[in-house]
This record gives C-alpha cells, structure tokens and sequence, in this order.
C-alpha cells in the first residue's frame, strides 16, 4: 500500500498567498477611492469596499474558526500530529502577534505624530500670513488703481489726449510705474487710446457694460488683469479712462494653492480628534483581514509541516508491523522530503534483506536436506554398485546359466545405469548446497553473453540467439563463471522452451532503481509460456516441469543473482513466450577485462 | 468660510409613479432621479460669496442675506418627462426630495469622517409632494 501525499494543503495555502497578495494589492491601488466612496453616502457603495469591510474579513473568521474546532477534535481523538500541530499554531499566532502588536502601536504613534505635527499653530499662522500677505498685495494694487485714476492728476494728464497721446501715457508711467496699460472711450464706447500692455485691452465698453470703479478681476490662461474705471469730462465731451495692470504670473495659482491649502487645514484642526480616531479605525480595518489571514496561513503551512511527519510515524508503525510495501510519496523538494525519501530508500533495503535472509534461509535448509540426502543416498549406493558389479564378474565367468545370464547381465546394467544416474544427481546436489561466494570483478557483459550463446548456436540451428541488443560498453559488477552458469542455464530452457524453431533474444539497458544504477537483461523466447499454476514454483529447489533434471536449475540461477546483490523475475504468457528479467549492479568500465 | 472652507448642498429629488391594483406590493416605480449640488465658498480677493454648480460658478453675492437665500434654494430642474394619456393623471405621480448639507465640505479622502459623526453631515427625511396638473 502506498500513501500519497496529498497537494490540497499546498493549493490550499499558494490560494492563501495570492489572496494575501492581492488583497494588499488591492488596499495599496483602491484605497484611496474606496475610502471616498465609502463617505459618499448618497451613492451605493462600492461593492469591493463591501467585500473588504466586511464579508472578507467573516468568511476569515468562518475559515478559522471551523480550523479551531478541528483541531480541538483531533486533539480530543488523540490524532496523530494533533499535540504537534496545536503547539505549531500557537507558535504562529504568538509570532504575527509580536509583529503586528508594536507595528499597530508604531503606526498609532506615527498617525498622531503626524496629524499633531501639520496642526501645530505654526502652520495654521504662516498659511493664514501668506494668505493675508497676498491680500495686502493684491488690495493694494486695487487701491493704488483706484486712488489714480480718481486723482486730480489725472484730469491734467488727460488734457493731452487730443495734443499729444505719447506725452500722456509717458507721464501716466512717470506719475505710476504700476499701471501698466491704459484705454480711453468717447462717450459713445468707441475706443480713443490704447497704450501699454496689450494683454490689458478691453474691446469695449460695453464689456463692464458702463460701470465705473473696480471692476472684476479678468482671469485668463497667460494672466490675471486688474482694472479701474472712472469717467471725465474734458473739452465738453464725456470720456471713460480705464487703467490697469496684470498681476504677477503664478499669483493666482499659487493664491488657489494657498486657499485650498488653508482649506485643509482648518478642516483637520476642526475635526482632529475624529480624523485621529478614524485613521486609527481604518488602520485595522484594513490590517486586521491581514493578520486573520496570516492565521489561517499558520493552520495551512502547519499542515503542511505535519502531515510528512505524520505520514512517517504512521509508516514506522506499519513497517513495524511488517508491512515493507509501505511507502510515502512526497512531491515537495525540502528537507522533510529528503527524509521522506531516505524513509523510503531504508524501507527498501529492509525488504530486500528480509527477502534475501528468507531467501538464504530457504537455501540453507534446502542445502541440509540436500547433504542429508547426498549423504544417506551415497553411502548405500557405492556397495550396491560394487555389489552389482561383483555378481556380474562372477556370472561372467561361469556362462552355463544361459537365459539366467542374459537377464541377470541386462539388470545388473540397469542397476549400474540407475546408479550412476543417481551420482550425477548428488553431483548436482552436492554443486547447489556448495556453491561458493561470487568473486565479484567488472566484467563486459557482451563477452560473457557471446561465450554462452555461441555454444547454443552450434547446438541448435533451428533456434536464432540475437544477442545482438546488448551495448558493448555494458559492463556489470559479478562472477564471471556464475553468471555464465546463470545465462546458460536461462537460455538452456528458453531453446527447451521452443520445441521446434523459434528465437531467442537478449538484450540490456541500464536503468534506476531506489537511487541505484543496475544492468538490466533481458532474456525472451518465444516458447510455450510458463502455464499459470506453477509460476509461483519456478524458482524452487527439485521443482521441474521437464523429465530430465533435479529442478535446481533456476534455484541456482536465483541464488546466484542474490549473492550478486541483484533481482530476477520473469513474465510470461502462455503460447507467446518468457521473459526473464535479470538486475545486476554496474561495474566499472575502468576495471572491466 | 472665513477659514476658508467651503459648505455643500445637495439636493435629492425622484420622481415616482404609483404601482395600484394586484401589483402594488412590487412597490412604486422611480422613473428619475437628479442631484444637484451646490458649493459655497467665500472669495477673499474679491471680498464676496460664491456659488458654485456642476463645476461652474452660478452666482456670487457680496451681500450674506442674499447669498444664503441663493445657496438653500433649488434652482429650476428639469427632472424628467411624464407619459400623457394611458389613464394615467398627475396623482399617478409623486416626488420625493431630501436635502443634504455639510456645514464643512470636506475633501477626500478625509471624508471618510462623516461616516463616524453626526454633526458634519445633516440630512432632512425624504419629503413626498404631489403633482399638479
């Protein structure tokens, strides 16, 4: 059985993240337009300053809350993990409350500090100077307007309307620098003089329809324009001089910035105390969804941290209880996963020593048996033998026997056949209990392959051998003598295999396993098949499906393969053909003969 | 004013024609509605009073009486036409109009604070007039 290590938590918690993120997002880019329309109560508002405010922050609270009683219940079941993941939480919240504690105090401090440093009084006087300053100047140019245009200076100076136009405006600038442009209309509005700045020229009359005095300051793009308008009567006729200048350039901008600027202020020193509560009011209403969400960050990320370790406490326990195909799988790239990786990797080799100890125990008594059984086999056969031979000598000797001797001749041959037959097999028995340690060398594998299937080839020409898949550079870590013993015991039964013609082929490659390198051989006939119901017998000692032979064939070949440090199976389909399947450890291409 | 600071009137009207019969539970249908607002600000340069609608000046005034009956009054607002005919009459008709003022306009974001306070804005209750044909 395997367990798989779940992802939810990791979607779960990357949610969280871009949630988080875009939740400041959101904050840092809308703030500003979701604080007015909040305030703009005669317009519906905003559907993200609703979510924000307030089904954000409770479907949060909703998330932890069912993550609390959670954790209570497995807690109270005594889930694996639980204790762990309490203590974690705990650790987490203790964390974002250390930091959002004195950063909320910090940012309460800044906001008064800040809001108490633009109201001091000092401000509130430059602002309310500066404004009065630009009032004193800009009343002032209206009064001196007013104050010459209105003096009897005028009435002298206006007597060379007619004489002299030149001499007029040169004396209108001696008298007053400050009047920059002046035009004169006739009574019936048509213009008389222009002189100055062009900028200041009325068109008619008619466009301060006839009123005298100050009249409205004219505001353009380029510049401000002050005028004073008064009528005289001169020569029996009626004239209306208008004087003027233009105010400074950026006098009107920066008197508006002024204004707004005095503007604010009153308004902040009117209203601190609540603008102080209210900043403080929207700096948790905007950090306090992030610090519920920094809580469920906690619940997702222990999680995360738990459920590894929870995994391989439940996987100690099952291979405790003997289970060896417990494994973890892990998609992660941490440390935790190394460990879950050598978790895995010790399990392995856990299993492939039981399988090789079971294995070596199964040989072990199969070997007793085998020398209880050479030996009680052997002992009575060698004085049946000299027996059998003796009565033969005797006989031969005295042939009056005449029918008697025939039949004694052919079964005492009989006997002496049957028993040498029967040495042959303690031979092999006595080969299976004594097989000795592999002298472990690099060595090609093509060679050994070559040298194996060469002697099959001359053997049969009805079968094809390709060996012809095998690299030249495949070089395996072995006894050069038992894995020929091996290949040729596999390839003996794939040619028995294919009763007529047939081929058989052998190739390799070199594949992973468990964090090791192997040599992988295949060796595939395309005989009989193996039929179902004594595949689980192949690799037994004296187990065979032919007539000749004890069946320790591929006992051999399996314990071969396990003194290699290797692995042996085979597929198999009746009437298509085996498959065996060797792994063998890498050699060095260094060392290879 | 003299600080500098401005005062704003709106006013709310919609115009509403009754649901009778089976359907009147689906409550009145609102054919129009239309804010006006109006700024009031005090020029110190030219020493007057300030109207301000839809962006652009509307009046000034150097007199106070004059220039506070100018900002409560509703100027003349074209709110919507009525369907003739189809058995409808002027009682099939109503309007409602709210008005309301702060004393103080104040600016974004800082007016976040009339959230929290009663006394920076004052709004009237939703007042019901009749048609008359």
């Amino acid at each position: 059985m395997r367990v798989f290590h779940s992802s939810t938590t990791s979607v779960g918690l990357f949610v969280l993240v871009l949630i988080f993120i875009l939740l400041i997002a959101l904050i840092v880019v809308f703030s500003h337009q979701i604080l007015i329309n909040l305030a703009r109560v005669d317009v519906q508002a905003n559907i993200v300053a609703y979510v924000v405010a307030i089904a954000f922050p409770l479907i949060l609270l909703g998330l932890i809350v069912f993550q609390i009683v959670r954790l209570i219940r497995d807690r109270a079941t005594h889930k694996p993990g639980s204790r762990l993941k309490s203590r974690l939480i705990m650790f987490f919240v203790l964390i974002a409350l250390l930091s959002s504690i004195p950063q909320a105090l910090l940012s309460v401090n800044f906001v008064n500090s800040a809001i108490n440093f633009w109201l001091e009084a000092r401000i509130g006087e430059a602002l309310r100077g500066g404004l009065s300053i630009s009032l004193e100047y800009y009343r002032g140019t209206v009064e001196n307007l007013r104050a010459f245009n209105r003096s009897s200076l005028m009435s002298y100076i206006l007597e060379d309307l007619n004489r002299n136009p030149e001499r007029l405006w040169k004396n209108v600038r001696t008298v007053n620098s400050e009047v920059q442009f002046i035009q004169i209309f006739n009574g019936d509005g048509s213009e008389l003089l222009f002189r100055g700045e062009p900028r200041g020229r009325l068109r008619s009359p008619g466009t301060f329809d006839g009123r005298t005095g100050d009249l409205p300051k004219e505001d353009r793009e380029d510049a401000s324009i002050l005028r004073n308008a008064a009528v005289y009567e001169l020569d029996g006729g009626q004239y209306t001089v208008v004087v003027g200048r233009l105010m400074p350039e950026g006098f009107d901008s920066k008197a508006s910035s002024l204004t707004e600027s005095l503007e604010i202020f009153s308004q902040l020193n009117r209203y601190k105390r609540l603008f102080r509560l209210v900043l403080i009011f929207f700096y948790f209403f905007f950090s306090f969804p992030i610090f519920l969400l920094s809580i469920l960050v906690s619940f997702l990320l222990t999680e995360e941290i738990i459920r590894p370790i929870v995994n391989l406490e439940e996987a100690t326990r099952r291979v405790a209880d003997g289970d060896f195909s417990f494994r973890i799988l892990s998609r992660s790239a941490d440390e935790l996963s190394h460990l879950v990786g050598s978790f895995n990797r010790m399990v392995s080799e856990l299993s492939h020593s039981r399988e090789k100890l079971r294995q070596s125990e199964k040989i072990s008594a199969w070997q007793e048996i085998a020398q209880r059984l050479a030996h009680e086999i052997k002992n009575p056969l060698t004085p049946i033998k000299l027996s059998a031979q003796r009565i033969l000598k005797k006989y031969s000797a005295d042939p009056g026997a005449g029918e008697f001797q025939k039949v004694l001749q052919a079964s005492i041959s009989s006997i002496v056949r049957e028993v040498d037959n029967l040495n042959d097999l303690l031979v092999e028995f006595r080969e299976f209990a004594r097989l000795p340690m592999p002298r472990l060398q690099s060595v090609h594998l093509r060679e050994l392959v070559e040298e194996v299937t060469q002697m099959y080839r001359n053997l049969s020409t009805e079968v094809i051998i390709d060996s012809s898949h095998i690299s030249e550079d495949s070089v395996i870590r072995a006894d050069p003598g038992q894995i020929k013993q091996v290949l040729a015991n596999l390839i003996r039964n794939a040619v028995q295999a294919m009763p007529k013609e047939g081929e058989v082929s052998i190739r390799s490659a070199v594949v992973n396993k468990e964090n090791r390198r192997f040599c992988r051989i295949w060796i595939k006939d395309s005989g009989v098949g193996i039929p179902e119901e004594i595949r689980g017998r192949v690799f037994e000692p004296y187990f065979t499906s032919k007539t000749e032979g004890a069946g320790l064939g591929l006992a051999i070949v399996e314990r071969i393969i396990f003194d290699h440090d290797g692995n042996i199976w085979f597929e198999t389909q009746e009437g298509v053909g085996t498959t065996f399947i060797i792994d063998l450890p890498l050699g060095s291409r260094e060392g290879a003969g | 004013m003299w600080e500098g600071l401005r005062a704003e009137i709106v006013f709310q009207l919609r115009l509403y024609r009754r649901n009778r019969g089976i359907f009147a539970f689906l409550g009145d249908r609102l054919l129009s509605e239309r804010r006006v607002y109006q700024i009031a600000s005090f020029d110190f340069y030219e020493n007057r009073y300030e109207i301000q609608r839809d962006d652009r000046v509307a009046g000034e005034y150097s007199a106070e009486a004059e220039f506070l009956d100018a900002f409560f009054f509703l100027p003349e607002t074209e709110l919507g036409e009525i369907e003739a005919g189809g058995g409808l009459d002027a009682a099939d008709y109503y309007l409602l109009a709210r008005v309301r003022m702060m004393p103080v306009k104040i600016i974004a974001p800082l007016n976040i604070i009339t959230l929290f306070s009663t006394k920076t804005v004052f709004t009237t209750p939703w007042v019901e007039a009749e048609l008359k044909p």
